[in-house]
């Protein structure tokens, strides 16, 4: 998919009848059915993932203020942004345009 | 169902040579029975010495859930043995020495292999009070020999080396065998253990020298008695080390746990959702020992603490 330079982007999990979540407060695990693998992530990830999994779409600030509960600083936005990226290379989300 | 005809020890050995050297030995290996037939006369003598205390059926028929062979070849650098499993020789042909531990090995390669109505982990499990302690290490973890030490101090074995989990309840499932030492384990648990009772020692395995040491008779007699998942605790043996607990968090228990099983995959979503209950309902720790004394007070004081 190409962008348009300087679009939003906008995150979204098409798989999320094959990922499964487990969380506790120390962070949570993901499992894949695809390929029956499992992956630790952090307690932040672990609430993203979960938000994810809803299957709505969703950009950066949205998903840092869902954190936050409160306007996020452009700080927070890139740790999300972070972390997403590492989704995506995961194989749980991909990006659209917003 | 065939019923049980009495302890292996109650056979002459000319019975039980007898036995192996013909249509084979029906011994109850519980969950499992197992047709076991050797003309292979360490094998014999393993089955005399660590199987002891099991029972057997009688000549008549009995459903088996595997018949294991352990056949006399003569290989290009000396005697050599072969396993064969239910008409499939799956595994390079061993020194003739070493094939009672041939015996014990396939067996885990037959429960491993076929039995997808558990979830099999490569874990030690050891019980009190109706509740379980996994240890799932890696060789060298010093596992089995504080698996060893801590039947002998009031815990039941339930297993040595494979914890069977059921899905549907997530309790676990004993099957009492001989507890594999290695090495210097060997002589240690010789020392500690003056009334043990072990099996032939294999030289020069891939595993370096084994030896089995025999399920104490409380184990065997409550191995039908399932236990709740309690504890899952990685052991690591380090010379000189003070002991050391420390707790170990739930995500990378999962992931580890999951490493060491041999069948999430044929379980999938199911089997992930096991594993992240039993990891729910559990303390995990990280336990690094050199004195086994030290490791029973800690063992058995994770039974007073909750």
């Amino acid at each position: 998919m190409t962008l348009e330079p300087g679009g939003r982007l906008a995150w979204v999990c098409r798989r999320a009848q094959a990922l499964l979540l487990r969380r506790w407060p120390e962070g949570g695990v993901v499992y894949d059915a695809a390929d029956g693998s499992l992956s630790a992530v952090s307690p932040v990830a672990a609430e993203l993932i979960e938000r994810l999994l809803d299957g709505q779409p969703a950009d950066a600030e949205a998903l840092a203020q869902h954190l936050l509960q409160a306007a996020p600083e452009p700080e927070d936005i890139d740790g999300v942004n972070q972390h997403l990226a590492q989704f995506e290379h995961m194989g749980f989300i991909e990006r659209i345009p917003s | 169902m065939s019923a049980l005809r009495g302890r292996i020890a109650d056979l002459s050995p000319a019975e039980l040579s007898a036995r192996l050297n013909s249509d084979g030995l029906a011994l109850s290996v519980p969950p499992f029975t197992v047709r076991v037939r050797s003309p292979i006369p360490v094998v014999r003598e393993g089955i005399e010495r660590m199987y002891a205390l099991h029972e057997h059926f009688g000549d008549d028929e009995v459903f088996c859930d595997f018949h294991l062979s352990i056949l006399p070849r003569l290989g290009w650098t000396g005697l050599r043995c072969e396993l064969d499993v239910d008409g499939q020789r799956p595994f390079t042909p061993l020194a003739r020495g070493e094939a009672f531990a041939f015996f014990e090995w396939g067996l885990n390669w037959c429960v491993t292999s076929h039995c997808h109505h558990w979830l099999t982990l490569h874990a030690a499990v050891l019980e009190r009070d109706g509740r379980a302690v996994l240890l799932p290490a890696p060789p060298g973890s010093g596992k089995s020999t504080l698996c060893a030490w801590l039947m002998q101090q009031g815990w039941r074995l339930m297993s040595d080396e494979l914890a069977l989990i059921d899905p549907a309840s997530g309790q676990l499932s004993a099957s009492p065998r001989p507890v594999s030492l290695k090495n210097e384990s060997i002589a240690l648990m010789r020392q500690r253990l003056p009334d043990a009772v072990f099996g032939p020692v294999a030289h020069d395995t891939l595993k370096g020298m084994v030896a089995h040491l025999r399920v104490n008779e409380s184990s065997l007699r409550q191995a039908a008695l399932p236990a709740t998942p309690r504890w899952i605790v990685f052991p690591r043996f380090e010379k000189g080390a003070t002991l050391r607990a420390v707790p170990r968090p739930k995500p990378q228990t999962l992931v580890e746990l999951a490493s060491n099983t041999f069948n999430h995959h044929v379980h999938g979503p199911r089997g992930f959702e096991c594993l992240a209950d039993l990891v729910d309902g559990c303390e995990a720790f990280d336990l690094s020992y050199s004195q086994l004394d030290d490791a029973t007070t800690w063992f058995d004081s994770l039974t007073r603490s909750s």
